[in-house]
C-alpha cells in the first residue's frame, strides 16, 4: 500500500506565560492510503494534538510531517488552508454544526469549499437522514447531528478523514452506526481515516492501532484481521 | 460559502435586538455627523452665494456724507477697480402700541447698484418715494404686511410710508444697533430700503452718499489702499474703513461658520469614534459566539479571506442600513438648524437643498464604521489557528482574590458576582464604559444650554444690571445726563456711561472696537471676567478684554493707539496704556473711566448711554417717558437684550441639545445591548447554577450585584469623561469673540444618572427575564 502520511520527530509545545506544556515529545509514524487507523490513549496523552497537526489546524513546534509529497511542516498559513481544503475532512466530538443552517445546508456548506464534492442529498440519504433535510441541528439528537457532521465531512470527498472522538458523545448503538458509516466510506472510496478515541473497542475494527502516552507513541499494532462493527462486543 | 453567510444572517435574525441596537448605534452616529455637517455646508454655500450674488464689496467705507459724484474719484487710487456709493441713514419707526424706540436703518436702492446689491421681495417695477421694504424679521415682529402704512421720524419730521415688501441686504445680515450691544435685535434695529429720491428727501441729503463699497484689483490687498482712501476721504469725515473679512455681516457669519466647522469636525467625530468602539464591542461579542464555527470552517479549509468576506458582507449590510436609516432625520435636523440660522442672519434663501455628497458620506462613514468594527471583531478570531479557535477563549487571568475586608461583608452570591467580575475585568469594563458614555455626554452636552442661560443672566444681571438702556443721539455732558435722569419718575437707580466706536491699532494689527466709559463703584455696568472676578475701570489706562488683546496681539503693559472722531478731534491717534486684561466671556471691548477719558483725550467726560433701573413694576412708565424724549436714538430693555443674546447662541445650543438627546438614545441602546450580550453569554454559567439548586432570586442577586458595581464604576469612569467632553466643547464652541467656560450643573448630573439608572434597570430586568426563559437542557447542551 502506498504511504500517504509520514511523521518524523514531531514536537508540539504549548506555551502559556511561563507554563510550557509538551503535548508531543517526538512522534514518528507512517500511515498508508486506505488505512483505517485508530489512535488510543488517555486524556492529555497528545492524540488530539497529533490529529490537529495532521489536519493542519495546529502548527508544529519541531519535526517533519509529510502528506504524500507535501511537506506539511513547511506550509505557510495559506498553504495549510489549501491543504485542508483539498485533502482533509474533519469530524468533531461535538459535531460543530452551523446552528442556523438546516441539515442539508450544513452538508452543502462543505460542498461549496471543493470542486469534486459528493452530492449532499446522496450523502444525507446515505446517513439515513433524508427526511430530516430541513431540520436545524437543535432539533436533532446527538447521533443524528454526528451523522450530519459525517456527511458534511464526506461531502468534501477528502482523501484523509480525521475524526476526533466521533462516538464520544453518543450511545453505543448510535456509536456503532456512526462507525459503520465511517468504515463504509473507508472501504467504498479507499479513503484513509484516522479516529482518535478513548474507546478501546473501536481498535478491533481498525487496520492499525496507535497507542499514545505522555506525548509519544507507546506502540503501534497492525490488525491483520479487523472485525466488522457488528462483531465487536460493545 | 453562501451557506456560511446564510448561517450568519440567521444568527442576526436570532439576535435581532442586539443587531438592531448595533444598527441604531451606528445610525445615531451617522445622523449626528451628517445632519450637522450638511447644515454648515449648506449655510456656508448659501451665505457665500448670497455674498457673490449681491456683488459684495472688498472694502467698506462709512463717511458722514459726501457728494455722490465724488465717489468715482476713489477709482483713481491704484488698486481700486470700481467704486459705489449709497445713501444710508436711520429712521425711527413709530408704533402706536409700542413704547420701544425702533430704528430702521434705511438704505437707498437702485436696480443698477453695482455692489452690495439689495434684494427686494417682491421685485418691484419701480419704487415710489414713500415706498419702503423692511427686513423680514422686523416685519414678523411687528406684524407689518405688504401694503401697510407705517409712520417714521426722520430729520425731525414725521412721514407716512407704505410697506411694499421684504428687503434683504448682505451688508446687514447681522447688524447691531449700537457698538456696545451684544447681539442683533430686530425688534429695535433692522434695515429698510427706499428709493434713492425718497430717502434723500427724508434725510435731507440730496445728492449725498454715506456708505461706499470698493472693488479691489486682482492682487491688491486692503492694506495697499487703506491709507490712500483715508487721505482722499479725510474731508468727508471717515467713520470707518473696513475690509471684507472684517465687515460686520461677513465676519459674523464666517466666524459662526468657523465655530460650526470646528464643532462638526470635533464633537460628532468624537461621538462617532465612541459609537465605533461601542459597535465594535457589540459586534465582537456577537462574533465571539461564532468562534467555534469559524474554527470549524477553517478546519474544512475555508481561508481567512473567505471567512472575513462573509462577515464583511454582514458589516456592509449593517453599515448601509445604519447609514441610510436616519438620512431623513439627518436632513430634518440639518434643515432645522439651517432655518434657525438663516432666520437669525436674515438670509433670503430658506431652501435647504439635500446634498447627495453628504448622503454618500453618511453611508460611507456608516459603512466604514461597521466594516472596521466587524473587521476588528473577526480579526481576533480569524488570526488564531483553527484548533485554538475551536476552544472557548480562556479568561485573561489576573488577580481574582477578593480583599479580606470585602469578603467579610459579602454573601456567597455577591462573592460569586464579584469573583466573576474580577476574572473578567474586560467584560466589566465594557459595561462600565457603556454607562460612562451616556452619563458623561448627557451631563456635559446637557449642561450647555444651562450654561448659556447663565451667561445671559451674568451678562444682564451681574455685568449689565439695569432694566432699560437708552442711547442718546449724541454725546452730552455728564451733568446734563444726570439732570435728565433726576427728572425722570419711577427710577430706582440710574447711571450715565459712554460707548465710543474706536479704531485701535497696535503695531500692524488693528480692530474696530468699542471703548466703554464706566463709572467706578458702579452696580449697573461692571467689568467681570468669565470666572466671576470684577474689575474697576481705571484712569491710568484701559482694561481690555482678552479677545481684543488676542486680536491686537497685545498684553498688559503694552500700549494701543486709539482713533475716534468723537474722542480725537484732530484725527491723530492717542496712545494709551493697557493696564489690565480681562478674561471676558464674550466681546471685544475695552474699558476706562471718565477721568481716564479726560486724562488721555482732548474731550470732557461725556456720555451717550443712560442706564436705568425702574422702580418695581414701573418699566412701562420709564419707557413711556423715554419714548417722548427727542434726543433718543435707541432704547433696549433688559428682556429684549437677553432674548437677542440667547437667540445669537441658539444654534449652538440646538446642536448641543441634539447631541445630548442622541446620547440618551445611544446610551440606552448601548447599556441594553452590551449588558445584554455580556449576561446572555453566561447563560451556561447561570444554567449550571440553577441545576445546582440556586433559585431565580439568588441568581438575580448575582446579576443585580454585578451590574450595580459595573454601574458605579461607569459613573466614576464618567467623571473624567465629563471633564474631557467639557474641554472638547470649550475648544469647539469658542471663537475669536466668545470664550466658553464649561460648567457642570447638578440638575444635569442628576438627569444623566437617572437616564443611566432607568436604562440599566430596564436592561437588567429584561435580561434576567430572558435568562430565566431559557430551556435548561438546551443551554447545558451548548458548548462554551
Amino acid at each position: 500500500m502506498k504511504e500517504i502520511l509520514r511523521a518524523e520527530g514531531l514536537i508540539k509545545k504549548f506555551v502559556s506565560g511561563e507554563i510550557v506544556v509538551n503535548a508531543l515529545r517526538g512522534v514518528d509514524f507512517t500511515i498508508n492510503e486506505g488505512e483505517f487507523v485508530v489512535v488510543l490513549g488517555p486524556s492529555g496523552s497528545g492524540k488530539s494534538t497529533m490529529l490537529n497537526i495532521i489536519g493542519g489546524i495546529e502548527t508544529i513546534t519541531d519535526g517533519k510531517l509529510f502528506y504524500n509529497d507535501i511537506e506539511v511542516h513547511n506550509l505557510t498559513k495559506s498553504g495549510l488552508t489549501d491543504y485542508r481544503r483539498k485533502y482533509i475532512g474533519f469530524i468533531f466530538q461535538f459535531y460543530n454544526l452551523m446552528p442556523n443552517l438546516t441539515a442539508l445546508e450544513n452538508i452543502e456548506l462543505a460542498a461549496e469549499l471543493t470542486d469534486n464534492a459528493l452530492d449532499p442529498k446522496e450523502l444525507l440519504k446515505a446517513v439515513g437522514l433524508e427526511e430530516r433535510a430541513e431540520y436545524f441541528p437543535a432539533k436533532m439528537s446527538g447521533g443524528q447531528q454526528q451523522r450530519i457532521a459525517i456527511a458534511r465531512a464526506l461531502c468534501k470527498n477528502p482523501d484523509l478523514l480525521l475524526c476526533d472522538e466521533p462516538t464520544g458523545a453518543l450511545d453505543t448503538k448510535t456509536g456503532v452506526d456512526v462507525l459503520k458509516l465511517l468504515l463504509d466510506f473507508n472501504k467504498k472510496y479507499n479513503k484513509t481515516i484516522i479516529v482518535v478515541t478513548h474507546n478501546a473497542n473501536i481498535a478491533y475494527v481498525a487496520d492499525k492501532v496507535v497507542y499514545f502516552r505522555d506525548g509519544h507513541i507507546e506502540r503501534t499494532d497492525i490488525n491483520e484481521d479487523p472485525l466488522a462493527p457488528d462483531d465487536v462486543e460493545w | 460559502m453562501n451557506r456560511f453567510f446564510r448561517n450568519i444572517l440567521r444568527t442576526i435574525a436570532q439576535n435581532k435586538i442586539s443587531y438592531i441596537g448595533a444598527v441604531l448605534i451606528i445610525a445615531m452616529g451617522a445622523l449626528t455627523y451628517t445632519g450637522m455637517t450638511e447644515f454648515y455646508i449648506v449655510l456656508e454655500e448659501k451665505s457665500m452665494a448670497y455674498f457673490n450674488n449681491t456683488s459684495f464689496a472688498d472694502v467698506f467705507v462709512e463717511v458722514t456724507a459726501m457728494p455722490e459724484q465724488k465717489v468715482s474719484m476713489l477709482e483713481d487710487i491704484k488698486g481700486i477697480d470700481e467704486s459705489f456709493g449709497r445713501l444710508e441713514g436711520n429712521l425711527r419707526l413709530l408704533r402706536d402700541d409700542e413704547k420701544k424706540i425702533i430704528t430702521i436703518h434705511a438704505m437707498a436702492y437702485s436696480p443698477n447698484d453695482k455692489m452690495n446689491k439689495i434684494l427686494l421681495e417682491p421685485t418691484p417695477d419701480n419704487i415710489g418715494d414713500t415706498d419702503i421694504f423692511i427686513s423680514k424679521k422686523m416685519c414678523d415682529i411687528y406684524g407689518i404686511n405688504s401694503g401697510d402704512e407705517i409712520t417714521v421720524i426722520a430729520n425731525n419730521r414725521t412721514k407716512k410710508l407704505t410697506c411694499k415688501g421684504i428687503a434683504y441686504s448682505s451688508e446687514h445680515m447681522s447688524s447691531t444697533a449700537d457698538e456696545s450691544a451684544k447681539s442683533p435685535d430686530s425688534s429695535v434695529y433692522d434695515i429698510g430700503v427706499m428709493s434713492k429720491e425718497g430717502l434723500e428727501n427724508l434725510l435731507g441729503k440730496k445728492g449725498d452718499i454715506t456708505n461706499i463699497g470698493l472693488r479691489l484689483s486682482k492682487g491688491t490687498e486692503y492694506s495697499d489702499v487703506k491709507y490712500s482712501i483715508e487721505q482722499m476721504l479725510k474731508r468727508y469725515n471717515v467713520v470707518s474703513i473696513t475690509k471684507k473679512a472684517d465687515q460686520d455681516s461677513y465676519y459674523a457669519i464666517t466666524d459662526e461658520i468657523d465655530v460650526y466647522k470646528l464643532i462638526v469636525s470635533v464633537i460628532p467625530t468624537v461621538f462617532m469614534a465612541v459609537t465605533v468602539f461601542m459597535l465594535y464591542i457589540v459586534l465582537k461579542k456577537m462574533i465571539d459566539k461564532d468562534r467555534i464555527l469559524i474554527g470549524t470552517m477553517k478546519a474544512f479549509g475555508a481561508s481567512d479571506i473567505e471567512i472575513l468576506t462573509q462577515y464583511m458582507k454582514q458589516a456592509v449590510v449593517i453599515g448601509i442600513i445604519g447609514g441610510v436609516l436616519f438620512l431623513a432625520p439627518a436632513e430634518m435636523m440639518g434643515k432645522f438648524l439651517y432655518v434657525d440660522d438663516a432666520n437669525y442672519f436674515n438670509l433670503p434663501d430658506f431652501n435647504y437643498e439635500v446634498h447627495l455628497s453628504s448622503w454618500i458620506m453618511s453611508i460611507v462613514i456608516s459603512l466604514a464604521t461597521s466594516v472596521i468594527s466587524v473587521y476588528l471583531g473577526v480579526r481576533g478570531v480569524v488570526k488564531i489557528n483553527p484548533a485554538e479557535s475551536m476552544r472557548a477563549a480562556a479568561p485573561k487571568g489576573g488577580s481574582s482574590k477578593i480583599p479580606a475586608f470585602v469578603d467579610k461583608i459579602l454573601n456567597i452570591r455577591q462573592k460569586i458576582g464579584l469573583t466573576s467580575m474580577l476574572r473578567n475585568k474586560g467584560r466589566s469594563l465594557i459595561i462600565a464604559v457603556a454607562v460612562a458614555f451616556p452619563f458623561s455626554c448627557i451631563t456635559a452636552f446637557g449642561s450647555y444650554n444651562i450654561l448659556v442661560d447663565k451667561m445671559v443672566d451674568d451678562q444682564f444681571g451681574k455685568i449689565e444690571n439695569y432694566d432699560i438702556k437708552v442711547k442718546l443721539t449724541e454725546f452730552i455732558d455728564r451733568t446734563d445726563a444726570e439732570t435728565i435722569l433726576r427728572n425722570m419718575k419711577d427710577v430706582s437707580d440710574a447711571e450715565a456711561v459712554a460707548s465710543y466706536s474706536t479704531l485701535m491699532t497696535a503695531a500692524n494689527h488693528y480692530e474696530y472696537a468699542p471703548l466703554i466709559v464706566l463709572n467706578n463703584n458702579s452696580d449697573m455696568y461692571r467689568i467681570m471676567d468669565r470666572y466671576g472676578n470684577f474689575y474697576e475701570p481705571r484712569d491710568d489706562g484701559i482694561i481690555m478684554s482678552h479677545h481684543l488683546a488676542n486680536k491686537l496681539k497685545v498684553k498688559k503693559g503694552d500700549t494701543v493707539k486709539i482713533e475716534c472722531g468723537d474722542l480725537t478731534y484732530t484725527n491723530s491717534p492717542v496712545e494709551i496704556p493697557i493696564v489690565g486684561i480681562s478674561e471676558d466671556a464674550s466681546g471685544t471691548y475695552s474699558y476706562i473711566n471718565g477721568a481716564g477719558i479726560e486724562r488721555y483725550f482732548p474731550v470732557k467726560d461725556r456720555v451717550n448711554l443712560l442706564l436705568i433701573l425702574a422702580d418695581e413694576g414701573k418699566d412701562e412708565s420709564i419707557k413711556t417717558q423715554i419714548s417722548k424724549m427727542r434726543n433718543i436714538s435707541l432704547m433696549f430693555t433688559k428682556d429684549d437684550q437677553k432674548a437677542s443674546y440667547a437667540e445669537m447662541m441658539s444654534t449652538i445650543v440646538l446642536m448641543m441639545n441634539f447631541i445630548a438627546v442622541f446620547s440618551i438614545i445611544a446610551g440606552v441602546l448601548m447599556i441594553y445591548n452590551i449588558m445584554g450580550i455580556s449576561i446572555r453569554e453566561r447563560k451556561n454559567e447561570f444554567g449550571t447554577l440553577m441545576v445546582l439548586g440556586m433559585t431565580k432570586r439568588e441568581i438575580s442577586e448575582i446579576i443585580v450585584f454585578e451590574q450595580l458595581i459595573n454601574f458605579c464604576i461607569g459613573i466614576l469612569l464618567g467623571i473624567p469623561c465629563i471633564y474631557a467632553w467639557c474641554r472638547i466643547i470649550e475648544f469647539a464652541a469658542s471663537s475669536d469673540t466668545e470664550t466658553i467656560t464649561m460648567q457642570i450643573f447638578p440638575i444635569r448630573i442628576a438627569a444623566a444618572i437617572l437616564v443611566c439608572v432607568i436604562s440599566t434597570v430596564i436592561s437588567v430586568v429584561l435580561i434576567i427575564r430572558d435568562v430565566f426563559n431559557m430551556e435548561l437542557t438546551d443551554v447545558l447542551k451548548e458548548r462554551e
